[in-house]
Parts: C-alpha cells; sequence; structure tokens
C-alpha cells in the first residue's frame, strides 16, 4: 500500500454542459503521490484543472472517473476530510459572523471542542495578523482580512493536510510575508501542505515538490532542482587580482564572458571545483560562486507553451 | 474519542456548530431585528393596556376611560359583543388578530422572504467551497439550514405569543392559556412552507425564484384544500344540481383535487391541529351523543372528556357548554335562567328550566303537539318547563353547519375515518411530503459540483 497521503491515479474529470452537451473535460488521467511532510506546489496555467484536481480531492466534485484517495480513503467521503484544512480560491466566508465566530464554527464543525478552540484561536488570530479584527464582521473586512482569517479558518482544528488555493490572493507583501511564515511552520511540524498558486516565485520559495499541469494533464514533476536545470553557466565573483583571473580560468572552461569584477563560464558544472583551486593558486580572490539555474517562470514557460504547439500540431 | 474515528474529535460538536451557526444567521438578520422590534412593540402594548371588567386603564392605572370611549376612538360604533365578558371578548380578539390573522399571513409572508435565501445562500461558489470541503455531509448542512428557517419563526412566535400572554396577564388579568397555542400553530404551518423554500432554493440556488415559488406553493397549497373542500362539500349535499348525478368532467375535477389534497401538506389545517391538540391536552376532547332535535335539524350534542356537555347551534358556529352539575346532570346559564341537562343511558335528554314558570303553557304546547300527531312538543330555547326529548342517533346528525368551512371544522375530529377530514392523516401527509421535500433538496445538492 501506498505511504502518500494524497494518491490519484489516472484522475478524468468531465464537467457536463446541458442534458446533452459534451462538456469539458477538466481533467485527463491526472497521476500524483503527495508524500507525508511534505510541501507541494500544483503549478499551471488558468484553466489547467488545478482547482478541480483539489475539488475532487475534497468531495466538491464528485462525477469523477479514475481513482482519488485522501489518508487511503476514497475522496469525497467526509470521514477522510477530517484531517483535511482548505482555504478555497475567491472563497466566501458566512458574512454574518466575526473573525473569531468563523474560527469557532469551521473549528466546530471540524469535531473540536468549544474549550480546544478557546485555547488555540487567540494563538491562531495572531499568526496570521487578525487579533485587533477578530470581533469585526466579515462583512467589514477587506479582501486581504478575509484571505487571512480563510487561511486561520483552514489551520484552527490542526490537521495533518492543508490544501492552499491561492493562498497569498489579495494580501499585502507584509501579509505574504506572514502567510509564508505560518506554511514555513506547518512545513516544520510535518503538516502536509499542497499548494496552488501561479505566483511561481512564491512557489518556489515554499515547495518540496511541484507538479506543472496544463489542459488537465500532468506536464512535469519533480523537486525544484530537477524543474529548474542547470544553464552550464557559473558565475564568480572576483576580489583582488581579479585581473588575472581570465587568463587563469580560461583553459579551463569551453567559453567565458568577463563583466565588472566577474567571470561568466560556460562549463561543466562538475569542474567549478578546479577552476576555485586554480583561482585560488594564482592569489585570485573570491567572493561568490553562482552556478545558474534556469528559473522556474522560464522552465514553467517553456513547457506550457511545448504543449500549447503540440495541442495545436494535433 | 467519541463516535468520529479521530482522536479528540468529537461528532457533536459539529452539531453544536450548526446550531451556533443557525441561531447567528438568525440573529444578523435585518429583517428578524425589524420583526422582533414589532413584536416587542406589541408586546409592550399588552403590558401597556389593561382590559379589565368595566373599563380600560392606560398605564397600569395612569388612565382609565370606557370601552364605548375606548372604541369610539378606535373607530368602532357597535358595542363589545361575544366572550362571556367584554375584557374577555376584547382580549381574545386582538389576541386573534396579532397572532392568526397578521402573524399567521403576514408575519409568515415576512419570515419566507427573509429565510429563502438561507439555502441559496450557502450554496454559492465560494461558500460551499468553505462549507462543504469540512467533513460534515451535504444533507446535514441542508438540514441545518431548514431548522435555521424554522428557528427564525420559531424564536419570532414564542417572543410574541409568550410576551402577550404575559402582558395581557399583568395589564388585563386575563390568562386564558389558549391563546399559548398560536406559537406551535404559527411554527407548524412555517414548517412546512421552510420545506418548500429549501426544496426550492437547493433546486434553482436562486433566493428570488426560491421565494416566488415558495409563495405560489403557498397560495395553490391552500387553494387546492378550498377547492377540495367546496367540491366535495357540494358533490355531498348536491350543491350543484339537485337531484342529479354530477357529470365526468365534474367529478375527474373532484378526483383530481382529492388526490392533491390527500398528497399535498395541508396549511390550512395548522390552526385547527393545534386547536385539536390542545382540546386533547386540556381535557376538552369531545364525543358525539347525538343530535337534540330542533325543528327539522338536529343540534349536536356533544359530551366532553372534562364532563361537560355542549350543544352546538346546527346553523352557525357557536354553542352552549353545560357545567357538570351531579352525577348526569349539567348546568348552564341562557339569557340569564339556569338551565339544567339530564341524558339517561338510553340516550333521552332532559332539559329543566330553574324557573318553571308556567306548567298550564307546558300542557297547551303539548295538547297541541299531540293534535298535530307529534309525539313529543317542539323544544322552545331557552326551555321554561321541565321538557324531555329523544335524541337524534350520532350517525344522523348532520354536523355540517350549512356550510363547507364550518362543515369541515366539525369533520375535523381524531375519530374521523374519511381521510380527507382526518387530523392524523392531515399531520403524517404533511410530514411525509415536507420530509420528502428535504430529502429531494439533500439529493439535490449532493449532486452539485462546484
Amino acid at each position: 500500500m501506498s505511504s502518500a497521503i494524497i494518491d490519484v491515479r489516472d484522475l478524468r474529470m468531465r464537467y457536463r454542459k446541458g442534458l446533452f452537451g459534451k462538456g469539458f473535460e477538466a481533467l485527463r488521467g491526472v497521476s500524483i503521490a503527495v508524500e507525508p511532510g511534505s510541501v507541494f506546489g500544483l503549478l499551471g496555467p488558468n484553466g489547467a484543472g488545478k482547482t478541480t484536481l483539489i475539488k475532487v480531492l475534497l468531495g466538491l466534485t464528485t462525477h469523477f472517473k479514475g481513482e482519488a484517495s485522501l489518508f487511503g480513503e476514497r475522496a469525497g467521503r467526509p470521514s477522510s476530510r477530517w484531517k483535511v484544512g482548505y482555504l478555497p480560491e475567491a472563497h466566501r466566508l458566512p458574512p454574518y459572523l466575526t473573525g473569531r465566530q468563523v474560527l469557532e464554527l469551521f473549528g466546530g464543525l471540524c469535531g473540536r471542542s468549544r474549550s480546544w478552540l478557546e485555547a488555540r484561536i487567540p494563538a491562531m488570530l495572531d499568526a496570521v495578523g487578525m487579533t485587533d479584527a477578530a470581533h469585526r464582521k466579515i462583512k467589514e473586512y477587506s479582501k486581504g482580512m478575509q484571505q487571512r482569517i480563510g487561511l486561520a479558518q483552514a489551520l484552527i482544528h490542526e490537521p495533518e493536510l492543508v490544501f492552499l488555493d491561492e493562498p497569498t490572493d489579495g494580501v499585502d507583501p507584509v501579509g505574504r510575508a506572514q502567510i509564508r511564515d505560518v506554511i514555513a511552520k506547518l512545513k516544520a511540524q510535518g503538516v502536509t501542505v499542497f499548494i496552488n498558486s501561479h505566483l511561481l516565485m512564491e512557489v518556489e520559495q515554499m515547495c518540496d515538490r511541484i507538479v506543472i499541469i496544463d489542459k488537465g494533464q500532468v506536464l512535469r514533476e519533480g523537486t525544484i532542482e530537477e524543474l529548474t536545470p542547470s544553464t552550464g553557466l557559473v558565475t564568480f565573483d572576483l576580489g583582488a587580482g581579479s585581473e588575472r583571473a581570465r587568463s587563469i580560468v580560461a583553459p579551463l572552461v569551453e567559453s567565458l564572458d568577463e563583466k565588472e569584477r566577474a567571470l561568466v563560464c560556460r562549463m561543466d558544472t562538475e569542474r567549478t571545483d578546479a577552476v576555485i583551486d586554480a583561482l585560488r593558486a594564482g592569489g585570485v580572490s573570491i567572493r561568490a560562486v553562482r552556478p545558474e539555474r534556469l528559473s522556474l517562470e522560464a522552465s514553467f514557460i517553456d513547457l506550457v507553451v511545448a504543449q500549447s504547439k503540440q495541442e495545436a500540431k494535433r | 474519542m467519541n463516535d468520529s474515528n479521530h482522536e479528540g474529535l468529537d461528532r457533536r460538536e459539529v452539531y453544536r456548530a450548526l446550531v451556533r451557526d443557525a441561531y447567528l444567521q438568525v440573529a444578523d438578520n435585518l429583517v428578524f431585528r425589524i420583526l422582533l422590534v414589532i413584536v416587542l412593540v406589541l408586546v409592550l402594548l399588552t403590558f401597556a393596556v389593561g382590559f379589565k371588567e368595566d373599563r380600560v386603564d392606560f398605564l397600569f392605572g395612569l388612565m382609565s376611560t370606557s370601552y364605548s370611549k375606548f372604541l369610539g376612538t378606535m373607530g368602532f360604533l357597535f358595542p363589545v359583543v361575544g366572550g362571556t365578558s367584554p375584557r374577555d371578548a376584547i382580549v381574545e380578539g386582538f389576541q386573534s388578530l396579532f397572532t392568526q390573522a397578521i402573524a399567521g399571513s403576514f408575519g409568515v409572508f415576512i419570515a419566507v422572504v427573509a429565510t429563502g435565501f438561507f439555502v441559496p445562500r450557502m450554496l454559492e461558489k465560494g461558500a460551499a467551497d468553505t462549507l462543504f470541503s469540512k467533513p460534515v455531509s451535504r444533507g446535514l448542512l441542508v438540514i441545518s439550514r431548514y431548522f435555521a428557517s424554522v428557528l427564525f419563526v420559531g424564536l419570532l412566535s414564542v417572543v410574541l405569543v409568550g410576551g402577550m400572554y404575559a402582558g395581557f396577564a399583568v395589564s388585563s388579568g386575563y390568562t386564558n392559556p389558549r391563546f399559548l397555542w398560536s406559537a406551535p400553530m404559527l411554527i407548524y404551518l412555517f414548517a412546512i412552507l421552510a420545506a418548500f423554500s429549501t426544496f426550492f432554493g437547493a433546486l434553482t440556488r436562486s433566493s428570488v425564484a426560491t421565494l416566488l415559488l415558495t409563495i405560489v406553493s403557498w397560495i395553490g397549497l391552500s387553494g387546492v384544500h378550498n377547492i377540495w373542500m367546496f367540491m366535495d362539500y357540494a358533490q355531498e349535499h348536491e350543491v350543484l344540481g339537485k337531484g342529479e348525478e354530477p357529470g365526468p368532467i365534474q367529478t375527474a375535477f373532484h378526483r383530481a383535487f382529492t388526490v392533491a389534497h390527500l398528497v399535498l401538506p395541508k396549511t390550512n389545517d395548522s390552526a385547527h391541529l393545534t386547536e385539536l391538540l390542545r382540546k386533547r391536552v386540556t381535557r376538552e376532547e369531545r364525543r358525539l351523543l347525538g343530535g337534540v332535535p330542533i325543528g327539522d335539524d338536529a343540534a349536536p350534542l356533544y359530551r366532553q372528556l372534562d364532563g361537560t356537555v355542549a350543544l352546538q347551534n346546527p346553523y352557525g358556529q357557536n354553542e352552549v357548554v353545560f357545567e357538570p352539575d351531579g352525577e348526569r346532570r349539567t348546568r348552564t346559564v341562557v339569557a340569564g335562567t339556569v338551565v339544567y341537562l339530564e341524558i339517561s343511558p338510553d340516550d333521552v335528554a332532559v332539559w329543566t328550566a330553574a324557573r318553571r314558570t308556567d306548567s298550564r303553557e307546558r300542557d297547551r304546547v303539548e295538547d297541541e303537539a299531540k293534535a298535530a300527531g307529534l309525539e313529543e312538543p317542539e323544544l322552545s330555547w331557552p326551555p321554561t318547563w321541565a321538557q324531555s326529548v329523544s335524541l337524534v342517533p350520532a350517525d344522523e346528525v348532520d354536523v355540517t353547519g350549512g356550510n363547507p368551512v364550518t362543515s369541515y371544522v366539525r369533520r375535523f375530529t381524531w375519530s374521523q375515518q374519511r381521510l380527507g377530514y382526518s387530523p392524523l392523516y392531515s399531520l403524517g401527509s404533511s410530514i411525509v411530503f415536507c420530509v420528502l421535500l428535504v430529502l429531494g433538496a439533500m439529493w439535490r445538492v449532493r449532486r452539485i459540483d462546484f
């Protein structure tokens, strides 16, 4: 049996349109597995099927084919969601409740007692920076405040798995940093976090493992390192003796470009140590060595564009 | 760990959270608050105005006026009629006006408007995602919204009826508990409408459509009941064509409305049902003993559980109640005359007036009856001498009162065998239909892909 906390195999989901319409196939054979304790990122352009995948896992859409399970239980069963928290994209919390009452309601719906919640709520409000606004009604909140309290409701019952759909949407930079802090703490506590976002930089900062999907299909899956391969360029930032560097390094690399107090070398990255040794032996001071990787954004765009071209050819 | 399978989690907390959410949703509702203020004003008025036996007091006797002046100020030019005293007549009139006429129609309508959005709003994108991702079944959430609606009216009804009862008790000294039964009547009526509202809310996911469909259903239910009632009465009494068989179209319509009446919830029965329930609780239930012959008709005579005997006007709603007075004898006062009624085991009723005025008059009437070939003289009312009459057997008494509404109300008794007139069937079929509506709503919500 798989140790994965989320296990999805050949998942297909079609949104129906009318009685006889073919509808739209949002997921076309998606397979993923998420291990416990990881921060998992789901990337994809608009309409790729990211939110649909989460909704299948949480039982919000039920007409799917294939296998999808949470904690070994078939997705969709209420019992599979006891240990799950969810912050939906564009969520709407009950406007008649205060921030504190929202946490009491959703904590209660997850089976937590009033006394347990009483002890937990102040810390949670503090973590998302909502202590001062906790007694105001949701209808008085700004979008960013709603997002923060939405995150708190997803976490209030101390779930083992959290789905965050665009968690920093509408939140100011300070709030984003707070949310990133919360996610880092969750990771430290061993909570599995499933982030769905189109903010690539944030995903890059937070996630251990990433899946890129488009048009309902998985395009690529891997760690950040696997998805951002080396470009073959290494930059050496130099200090004293930099004027001698070019002649020392040139025999060891394929090509090089000299910039102000820096050398950008195209080389086999395995030879980085040899270059450093040579520079040091030549009395050149090295401030930093930066192997260049393809950015996640560039990797993502390459994949999606390539996929679109393939689709167009068909 | 309780009945959930996860440490520290308790399914009872889920129910508590849902109940609390229902309460908070209702309490935050602007319409609820406005209605609550109106209800509280009405309650305060019942405290401020005291109806005494001979006068009307304002602010606990700070000011007083006579009934004629009070009624004149309110635009009434006729004296107080009905009830055992002016106070009782006016208090009962106000109670009936505010609970049945105003709260039972206008108030329930406003409550339907105020709660019609509960289910559609829950199913809106964003709200549904958050709520349905919790480990709670969608069906349970639908039920919680249904009960939130019923709670809405329940709270208002309890405050209105309880408050008015307390107000009239304090300021007027009127404490007839019969009025308290108005609260369950309102709640029962609204519980039926809330089931429709929940169903249409799940079906359409639109607040406006839900509201319109629920109101149309209410009008439809009332219409079906009334049309069936009139058709049934007309057919039984050959009103439409005396001596003629009803035509095929008339029969088909009658059957269609009979089926519809049997199947659909019966909102019109809410007041009758609570009245019957009240009578059972207060032991005022009655059994038809027979009929007292009056002219060509027979006045229905009932024995009630509390030992009283009620003689009903065969042509109207009013009746005379005889209190127990000895083993078989009962007693009442009619137009200042004390009248005794004694019913023998062989169903012969003996009337005795306390003032036997003129035995020669009695002899004259009896002689005339004999001359006319009658075994017994016609009963004069109130009787002025001891007079015995043989009761018409119960199954031969026409209890219809001469019109469809009275006929329906009088036949609507626990012992009724005909389903269309049976309170048990009315209650059972209404509950079954409403349960089906809520189950339909749950089924529909379960199938929605958000």
